[in-house]
């Protein structure tokens, strides 16, 4: 496995660093990597076949107008856009680096997009040229081929709170030294009282109050004395303070605000110059063997080079844990995050996802690596085991679309309380570290697993179908030829979505006693092999009916009648089988039957030409997260498109069916 | 076992309410009537009748808004009657005031007495200064009239185009609410009808009746109007 991934590595880096794809200016310690591969897109779509597309030509027309007429095609943008484009997000000692790159076709147009201004602060040096942003800490540099954005984001030197003499607005040292003044005097202060009282304790009642009272007063008086002297521009009432930009406090805080603006100011130079050199080593060097490239991690990640776009993130709890002072500050204060064990959690977690536009669908894979302690948890939670007899009751030539979850009963209960130990462990922040623990234990104890997984075991499906005309009532007036009304019931014919929804479960009994209950309450009525029961304001009756191992709760009597006396025409494909089986859950929608089902009359004349070309082309869509395989748990959403319907790709038939719909 | 029911009416009103929000069309209608004496007074019911639509409103109620609106939950329908009861209890000459809410049903009426056709007026005349001065129209206040020595009953309405603008500034989906809405007004008299001036008003065999049925939509679109003048004998 280890000689094919080096092996993979080894010709991937060869095809892009060969191409001098912009991949090689991608240092191999980047913690996440944005591709848009502009030669995957262009191959199914070319430049001038989304020009001449309605959304093309809206899009060009909206950037013709925003830049006064220089951009009217792909060409004049000065972007190759036949190559790819990237971003990449660097984290070193708590600074993030963001970095786009770009490629160019042609730089002289991208400088003519740029404003007057910008254009004016345009610096050279050799063949390249850029712009900075020194308060942003941001460079955007270019030479022939590529252009580049570096923006630079410092760990965050907040103290604990929040104020220091690089970021402060306020001095605060002043208050918060006089404020342990009072608090130390306070310390003093109550050791006297101590002291006092406890050599008092001979003296009479009256005389013991006398002194302590004395005492309290000095306290008080050292309290007042203090505070007075540090407070500032506004008086006891709360009313502005002339004087305060007269006194010596005002000055010095003036002082020290100015010191750390000039502070300020020459960190951010610092910071320029850091990153326009920065900016000079990436858009100059080729990392050639030391770029993301060689990174075993990205490559087994990404692996073949078919997707159009892809997102990866490595070690997310490492980058978190990391990249927390630049976001959060270096004491973790305004953490939202600070009271959970991020990385016991998230720790050697990576994502990686990847858009694809293949002949007949169109799919966003999404691969979620955890770390062993959550595998485990997630194992134990979705080692579901699908009902078969559910396949008893499913017919897929009417269905609509469904919803799957195959999850288990028993290891969520048991693996939950364990999970929520793991992610307050070693958070001493209110006890949690303890408390959680005694919390869950407690739970489990009370929990009786097994017999809540023999009620619900955690299997089930949810099917949408069709829909149906029932009748309903409604209330109207009637008038005779005098004209006096009278109310009427009258019925109408309403469009009404079947459904069905089976769970596997063992307790019959419990259902069965249940059913008896709602009979005597006159709830519940008996009729047809199954349970009826009759909700005020719904259109139907809910049908229950326990057979086997499986409750079924539907709205459609006939549905329910065949599957109780065993009549129900039962039809499923292997497609329909693996996703619902071989998956922790599933979604599929049948676009086609649901478009066609609409009807017409439904549908207002103006829109009856969209939904025709809709239904006629539009295809099921899928989604899945399949079920734990090592460490890693696999998410997808799939379009699949229609075939003989003039569309010679998946993004071809997203810029036509936007183009029917614009029209 | 009621919550047990709760939470299956709610299960259900839920998938109810994503496919009615698609698929279901809404219609409701506006019943006036008024009944008259020979010396002016009478009594008048006003139902707004949300039947034919409520399978879509249970729905909607679980919801706090759609389209942007916010939906009444039964405590602000409730709370929008006692408020309208009150104002009526406001005016003179105003007796005998009864509301109903039939949330089953989704019907809602308002009924009184009235010693006079001019304390109906009343009824109307704040709401309508209210919005002439809020959304800037120009309805007339007063929108019945009686009078005893001619025996002349007339409904005044004035159309105002700022109700086709207002209209077509709704979504296209908001405008089809009115699609199946209608309008019927019923006035009974002791006396008989003699002419009727509005032309899709109908006057019953007996002579004692007129009504009149429009849909929304002519009513918004001013093609048809709820304006009538009727001349009853003596």
């Amino acid at each position: 496995m280890k000689k094919a991934i080096l092996f993979t590595s080894f010709c991937l880096t060869a095809m892009f660093v060969s191409a001098q794809d912009l991949i090689s200016k991608i240092p191999s310690n980047a913690s996440a990597v944005v591709a848009l591969k502009g030669k995957n897109f262009t191959e199914l779509v070319t430049t001038t076949e989304f020009e001449n597309s309605k959304l093309g030509n809206l899009f060009f027309k909206e950037l013709t107008k925003k830049t006064d007429g220089k951009v009217t095609n792909l060409e004049s943008l000065g972007v190759d856009v036949e190559q790819n484009f990237y971003y990449f997000l660097q984290n070193e000692e708590g600074s993030l680096t963001h970095t786009f790159l770009v490629p160019l076709k042609n730089k002289e147009n991208i400088v003519a997009l740029l404003p007057k201004r910008t254009q004016e602060r345009v610096e050279a040096d050799g063949n390249i040229s850029y712009f900075t942003d020194l308060y942003d800490a941001a460079v955007t540099m270019w030479n022939n081929e590529t252009l580049i954005m570096v923006i630079y984001q410092e760990a965050n030197t907040y103290d604990d709170y929040g104020y220091d003499d690089f970021y402060g607005y306020d001095d605060y040292t002043i208050t918060e030294e006089a404020a342990d003044a009072v608090e130390a005097t306070e310390d003093d202060m109550d050791g006297v009282i101590e002291d006092v009282v406890e050599d008092a304790a001979e003296v009479v009642a009256v005389e013991e109050e006398i002194v302590v009272e004395e005492i309290e007063d000095d306290e008080e008086y050292i309290e007042e004395t203090v505070i007075e002297s540090t407070e500032s521009e506004y008086d006891e009432n709360g009313y502005y303070n002339e004087d305060y930009y007269n006194d010596d406090y005002y000055k010095k805080q003036e002082e020290r605000r100015l010191e750390r603006e000039a502070k300020q100011e020459e960190r951010r130079k610092e910071n320029l110059v850091t990153v326009i050199e920065k900016a000079k080593s990436i858009l100059t060097g080729n990392y050639a063997q030391r770029s993301i490239l060689s990174n075993k991690d990205y490559v087994s990640s990404i692996g073949s080079d078919k997707e159009e776009a892809s997102f990866w993130i490595n070690d997310f709890g490492s980058l978190y844990m990391e990249a927390m002072p630049a976001i959060f500050g270096s004491s973790g204060i305004n953490n939202p995050y600070a009271m959970f064990n991020f990385d016991r959690l998230y720790g050697g977690m990576s994502l990686t996802s990847k858009l694809n536009f293949e002949e007949d669908k169109a799919s966003m894979k999404t691969i979620y690596k955890m770390n062993d302690e959550m595998a485990q948890y997630h194992k134990a939670m979705y080692n579901g085991k699908m009902n078969s007899n559910f396949f008893k009751y499913f017919n897929e030539d009417q269905i609509q679309g469904y919803f799957a979850v195959n999850a288990s009963t028993e290891g969520t209960l048991k693996a939950y309380p364990q999970m929520i130990d793991a992610m307050f462990s070693g958070v001493e922040e209110s006890n949690l570290q303890d408390i959680v623990p005694i919390t869950t234990r407690f739970i489990s104890l009370l929990l009786d697993e097994e017999a809540i997984a023999r009620i619900i075991r955690g299997d089930m499906l949810f099917v949408m179908n069709g829909i149906e005309q029932k009748e309903v009532t409604y209330t109207t007036y009637e008038y005779d030829e005098n004209y006096e009304s009278t109310e009427v019931t009258k019925t109408k014919m309403e469009t009404i979505p079947n459904f069905l929804f089976m769970v596997t479960s063992e307790e019959k009994e419990i259902f069965d006693r249940l059913m008896r209950i709602g009979a005597k309450e006159g709830v519940v009525t008996f009729e047809n092999g199954f349970y009826q029961l009759n909700i005020p304001d719904v259109p139907f009756s809910l049908n229950m009916l326990f057979k086997g191992n499986t409750l079924l709760i539907g709205n459609s009597a006939k549905d329910l009648m065949a599957i109780s006396n065993g009549s129900f025409n039962a039809k499923v494909s292997s497609k329909h089988k693996k996703l619902i089986a071989k998956n922790s859950g599933c979604i599929y929608i049948n676009g086609k039957y649901i478009a066609k089902s609409i009807p017409s009359d439904m549908v207002p004349e103006a829109y009856k030409e969209k939904l025709n070309y809709i239904s006629d082309n539009v295809e099921d869509i899928e989604f899945k997260v399949g079920k734990m395989k090592g460490n890693v748990l696999e998410g997808e959403f799939i379009l699949n498109t229609p075939k003989g319907k003039g569309h010679k790709n998946s993004l071809a038939y997203f810029i036509n069916m936007i183009d029917a719909l614009m029209e | 076992m009621y919550r047990i029911r709760t939470m299956i009416k709610k299960f259900t009103q839920y998938v109810l309410l994503v496919f009615s929000l698609t698929f279901c069309t809404s219609c409701f209608e506006i019943l006036e009537e008024i009944n008259l004496n020979e010396n002016g007074s009478g009594s008048m019911l006003v139902t707004f009748n949300l039947s034919k639509s409520k399978t879509k409103l249970a729905s909607i109620m679980l919801l706090d808004s759609v389209n942007g609106y916010k939906v009444p939950s039964k405590d602000d329908i409730n709370l929008a009657l006692k408020d309208a009861e009150n104002h009526l209890k406001t005016i003179k000459g105003i007796t005998n005031i009864k509301k109903t809410a039939d949330y089953q049903n989704y019907i809602f009426t308002l009924s009184c007495d009235f010693d006079k056709v001019a304390n109906l007026d009343a009824v109307f005349q704040d709401l309508i200064k209210q919005q002439n001065k809020k959304e800037k129209t120009n309805f007339n206040t007063s929108n019945f009239s009686y009078n005893s020595d001619t025996n002349n009953f007339q409904r005044l309405f004035s159309y105002d185009s700022n109700i086709k603008k207002s209209f077509y500034k709704l979504k296209g989906e908001d405008r089809k609410i009115f699609n199946d809405a209608s309008y019927t007004s019923i006035y009974r008299f002791k006396n008989s009808v003699k002419s009727v001036s509005n032309t899709n008003a109908k006057v019953s065999p007996n002579k004692k009746a007129v009504l009149l049925n429009i849909d929304a939509m002519s009513l918004i679109l001013g093609e048809k109007s709820v304006a009538n003048t009727i001349q009853l004998s003596k």
